[in-house]
């Protein structure tokens, strides 16, 4: 009997284990035609209600509607008579500002000021502070503000920016023109064509050729670029990141017969459209200037794209003259222009591009794109006024929010900046992860709450190191710089040698992409579980004799327990304890005073609390 | 098509995962695709339960090793013998332990890649398929294909995950791939052996870890985030079945490694990575399959320098340590009817492709090379002692295949191997794949070449 209970108890967890260990995003083909990702989300949880301390006295009384996103999200919540969360507390949103924005929890001092702030504007003037970076122009080249470090983590993982592809000269040059177009907050329509243009002998001496050079496609023997391969790829990666739609499928084969109930816009396209599409780049070559390593040069030199060519990547191609066409709408360069100044514009000023932007931005501070994924647009579904086929729906769940947000950034000259504050602004954004009520799943597509998600792996790391206040340097590959914080890195190689296997291994097993096959993940395992248990990372960071426990402990005059269990709550999770949890914490280091302390901050370390953006 | 049979995917693993109880094993049905259907019944040989792929990661030279060519460029250090009666001419300098174990080693030669690029190449191995950037992401490794067909014969009492990956972190490439478009619960679960074992707590922290758990759930008692979304759900789910495979010896027992026993493997993350191997088959608990990575073989410098930290003679003395004591312990160990444990257990042992040859590179080095590589099987019924498949002089050329069919073998022919010994039938076809592309487990086809694919028959005979 004994061994069959055993058997039944470990089943039960190891079974797990296996669930979710190591999962990687799923397919990207948005293959839901009648609802919207949005309302998938939650719809199984039943139990509503979280036991967080409320703070009722700081909560705003009713929803005020601060912006035309507002408007549109609540305005509908009241047609439908959706009944939506409270506004978040001041210490829920004041981490979730911070993580959302600079990628970092807030630290103590910042929680008890703001809380102690009775400005009623003092929401808007938080996020104005932390995205508005200073200028200093003696540290222009590395101006430490965490907001381009994160928005710049950001952009590198989109565009898989990594030494191991383009020299560790090159990613980081590609990494300073990221940080350097967002700390002067470029127009990103700007931003993104300059780099569609970049033209340089070696990537390692202009940053903006990074994102081509990225894209290159080796030969099968590894050396040699596959110059049709290549281009293909620029042409794929660029419609998806900046125009939101995923031509991979019709790189292979047209998309009649095999996209009908994926999506419908690409049904109808070619694979010879998505030549002429790529044909744009036809006339860049991208090779290895000294014939080995991974330094290239980025020329207009090669007249066209060669069909004959044969493919190491894809279905073989045959033999056509191809000339470039727009695949949005057949647009041909125009005269005079060059082929790539002819797809920067045409793709810059597409209503694609900003719509594409604004989606991307809303789904990394909102969890959950208004067309999610974020970059799987379906072109025919988009309209309301001329709806899709049944069984098929429109696919954003706010199309005239979506519109407005573009317009919104057009108008501001193509500030992400700006995408970003309204959106932080908006009392949409500011509701509480907490639904006071019986949640139904179909809530979800009216954004009714805040959802949650698990920190990033970089968040959770720099989040453990600021809670404990016990960091390692980063060294940062090709220079002499030394980071403390995750997302400061320029790439996970810089997470190497022996000090950083621990860190490492943490960013590992929760999910850091590698900027190559391996994407970004936010799924949660039995592994990652351990991880925050039993590691060496976290047994020695809460150590009392570093950090910020030995500060509270030998702090004179001495603190009360009570105080040193309110500051750990503070550094950690963000908010006050509440009077039991202060009980809790004060006599847990009563009894066993330093070890004690220790098994408090490893507590707060593992709270579900820690571990999410809520 | 209605709603109902779309699956419906998510680029959030949360969003479909299903209500999450106690544990998430009893997740409700995935809204992913999973019907698979056969063809036709394939002859199986069902010769083994287990099986370990010990993958060579950057490609290891079959010229320096199991397929060995003397020449001007060999260091007289290698030490090279005929071992076993003749059977074979080995570096006995680099590898002495495996050249007495031929006995056990079938040494495939005849082998050929079909790409010559890490990335690629590794993920095809892993696959059996061509990475394609439209499937990439729906289509399941032979390791989560094997994971899925060993489900039902999972005993109730089973507690270990049936995929573990060991060593095969984010370095790059493709990494280790998961379960593709079937059930999240079939990916790998992934350690890193470099890394500490989270999951064994010392018995000298016992105490200070239950403590700090009982505040823990004291502190969660008091504020706890629920209800707020599902991957909370999720994740406290994931806690409580870490927290239980903690606690039990049993699991424990199986994830350490002990000192002395690293010794005798050689003490190297890969004789580490064996250890647990071992551990995990030997507990007959539920894992069939075991992929472990040893990094490295990628010498395209120095390959002969022994003053680098990689090296011929460095990856040969892991390999050689680790290699040797596995098929060593699974002879000697039982399974619980009494057979002993290796002949339950097929190992492949292989890199993504082979090396260039004759005299090493102006780097000092060996590049790339597709078209001849040698692979290692042992266990689950295959015959030891002999050598299969032939290569021209210089090992750079496939002469005789040494099989039933007039060409090389490709990693098909050696999944199909796998898939056959486990009695897994490879014939099958996952039709309702997000894309609507159907995924079949062996295609007999790369690219645009027809592939009569078969099992490496005289392997077994």
């Amino acid at each position: 009997m004994r061994s069959r209970a055993f058997g039944w108890l470990i089943f039960a967890g190891a079974t797990c284990f296996c669930a979710a260990a190591g999962e990687k995003a799923v397919s990207k083909h948005p293959a839901n035609p009648s609802g919207s990702a949005a309302a998938e989300l939650d719809e199984l949880t039943s139990r509503v209600g979280s036991r967080l301390p409320k703070s009722e006295a700081r909560v705003t009384e009713s929803t005020h509607r601060n912006n035309y996103i507002d408007e549109v999200i609540f305005g509908k919540m009241e047609q439908d008579r959706i009944p939506h969360a409270r506004l978040s507390s001041d210490e829920e949103f004041l981490r979730r500002i911070h993580l959302d924005l600079t990628g970092r929890i807030p630290l103590p001092e910042q929680v008890r000021k703001f809380v102690a702030d009775q400005s009623p504007h003092k929401r808007d003037r938080i996020i104005d502070e932390l995205t508005d970076a200073k200028v200093d122009p003696a540290a222009i080249e590395h101006p430490s503000f965490p907001f381009l470090d994160r928005w710049t983590y950001f952009f590198c993982d989109l565009f898989r920016n990594a030494a191991a592809e383009i020299g560790v000269k090159g990613r980081n040059l590609f990494w300073d023109y990221v940080h350097t177009a967002l700390l002067l907050d470029i127009p990103y329509n700007r931003f993104v064509a300059e780099m569609l243009t970049a033209t340089t002998l070696s990537n390692w001496q202009s940053g903006a050729s990074g994102l081509l050079a990225r894209n290159h496609a080796d030969d099968a023997d590894g050396l040699a670029i596959n110059h049709e391969d290549t281009i293909e790829d620029i042409a794929i990666t660029t419609t998806r990141y900046f125009l939101g739609v995923n031509l991979e499928c019709v790189a292979c084969h047209d998309g009649a017969g095999h996209l009908e109930k994926i999506n419908l816009y690409l049904s109808h396209k070619k694979r010879e459209e998505l030549w002429k599409h790529a044909s744009f780049f036809g006339g860049v070559k991208i090779y290895r200037a000294f014939g080995i390593g991974q330094e290239f040069a980025v020329l207009d030199e090669k007249p066209r794209f060669d069909l004959k060519y044969p493919s190491v990547k894809r279905v073989q191609r045959y033999t056509r003259d191809i000339s470039p066409a727009f695949l949005f709408n057949g647009e041909l360069p125009r005269e005079g222009e060059s082929r790539r100044q002819a797809y920067a514009r045409m793709l810059t000023s597409h209503p694609q591009f900003a719509r594409t932007a604004v989606n991307l931005i809303w789904s990394e501070m909102m969890d959950v794109g208004i067309v999610d994924p974020p970059l799987d647009f379906d072109l025919d579904r988009q309209d309301p006024k001329n709806p899709p086929p049944l069984p098929w729906t429109v696919q954003p769940t706010h199309p005239e929010l979506l519109d407005a947000l573009a317009s919104d950034f057009v108008a501001h000259n193509y500030s992400l900046r700006h995408v970003m504050k309204t959106i932080a602004k908006s009392s949409a954004y500011q509701l509480s992860a907490q639904f006071d009520g019986q949640w139904k799943p179909d809530y979800a597509r009216y954004w009714a709450r805040h959802f949650a998600r698990r920190l990033s792996a970089e968040q959770l790391y720099d989040a453990i190191a600021q809670a404990t206040d016990v960091f390692v340097d980063i060294p940062i590959a090709g220079t002499a710089e030394k980071v403390k914080y995750a997302m400061q890195a320029r790439d996970p190689a810089d997470f190497s040698g022996k000090a950083l296997e621990n860190v490492r291994a943490l960013l590992a097993d929760f999910g850091q992409s590698n900027r190559d096959q391996g994407e970004k993940s936010l799924a949660s395992s039995m592994v990652q579980a351990s991880a925050l248990l039993n590691s060496a990372l976290i047994k020695n960071r809460v150590k009392a004799d570093r950090g910020r426990l030995k500060r509270l402990l030998k702090a004179d005059p001495l603190l009360s327990n009570e105080a040193i269990t309110e500051e750990l709550f503070l550094s950690s999770v963000g908010r006050f304890p509440t009077n039991r949890e202060k009980h809790i914490g004060a006599a847990q280091i009563q009894e066993y005073r330093e070890t004690g302390a220790e098994d408090l901050l490893w507590s707060l370390l593992n709270k579900t609390e820690f571990l999410f953006n809520h | 098509m209605t709603q109902a049979s779309v699956p419906r995917l998510t680029r959030r693993g949360f969003l479909t995962v299903g209500p999450v109880g106690v544990s998430c094993f009893y997740l409700a049905p995935m809204l992913r695709p999973q019907n698979v259907q056969a063809g036709s019944l394939a002859s199986l040989r069902g010769s083994a339960e287990y099986c370990i792929f010990l993958f060579l990661n950057g490609g290891a030279s079959q010229i320096d090793t199991f397929d060995f060519k003397e020449g001007r460029w060999t260091p007289p250090d290698f030490d090279l013998r005929t071992v076993k009666g003749g059977m074979m001419k080995m570096p006995f300098g680099l590898l002495p332990r495996l050249a007495g174990k031929l006995d056990d080693l079938a040494v495939v030669r005849s082998v050929e890649a079909w790409e010559a690029g890490h990335s690629r190449a590794q993920f095809y191995l892993q696959v059996a398929h061509p990475i394609s950037p439209a499937r990439r992401n729906e289509m399941p490794s032979i390791g989560a294909v094997i994971a899925y067909e060993m489900q039902a014969r999972r005993k109730t009492s089973d507690f270990l995950p049936p995929f573990v990956s060991m060593n095969f972190g984010t370095g790059g490439g493709a990494g280790i791939i998961g379960a593709g478009c079937l059930d999240p619960k079939l990916n790998p679960l992934t350690l890193d052996t470099k890394a500490d074992l989270n999951f064994v707590v010392p018995e000298a922290e016992r105490r200070t870890f239950d403590r700090r758990w009982k505040l823990l759930g004291e502190l969660e008692q008091e504020t706890q985030v629920t209800g707020v979304s599902r991957s909370i759900e999720d994740y406290k789910a994931h806690y409580a079945g870490a927290h239980s495979m903690m606690l039990a010896q049993g699991v424990s027992d199986i994830l350490r490694i002990q000192e002395g026993e690293r010794t005798t493997y050689g003490s190297s993350a890969l004789g580490d990575a064996c250890i647990l191997a071992r551990n995990l088959i030997a507990a007959e608990a539920g894992t069939r399959y075991v992929f472990i990575s040893h990094g490295g073989w990628d010498l395209h410098a120095n390959a002969y320098d022994k003053s680098k930290p990689l090296n011929q003679y460095t990856l040969c003395h892991e390999l050689d340590g680790a290699l040797e004591q596995l098929l060593t312990d699974l002879s000697r160990l039982r399974t619980k009817d009494r057979t002993p444990l290796l002949d339950k257990t097929l190992i492949v042992c292989m890199g993504e492709f082979g090396r260039t040859v004759g005299d090493l590179t102006v780097n000092k080095g060996r590049d790339h090379h597709r078209f001849a590589s040698t692979s290692l099987f042992a266990g689950g019924g295959v015959k030891g002692g002999r050598v299969i498949g032939k290569t021209d002089d210089a090992g750079a050329k496939v002469v005789d295949a040494g099989w039933g069919k007039k060409r090389s073998i490709y990693t098909e022919d050696i999944a199909v191997t796998m898939y056959s010994a486990l009695g897994i039938d490879w014939n099958k076809t996952i039709t309702n794949t997000p894309s609507g592309r159907s995924f079949q487990y062996v295609e007999p086809v790369s690219g645009t070449t027809f592939l009569d694919v078969g099992e490496i028959e005289p392997l077994f005979v």
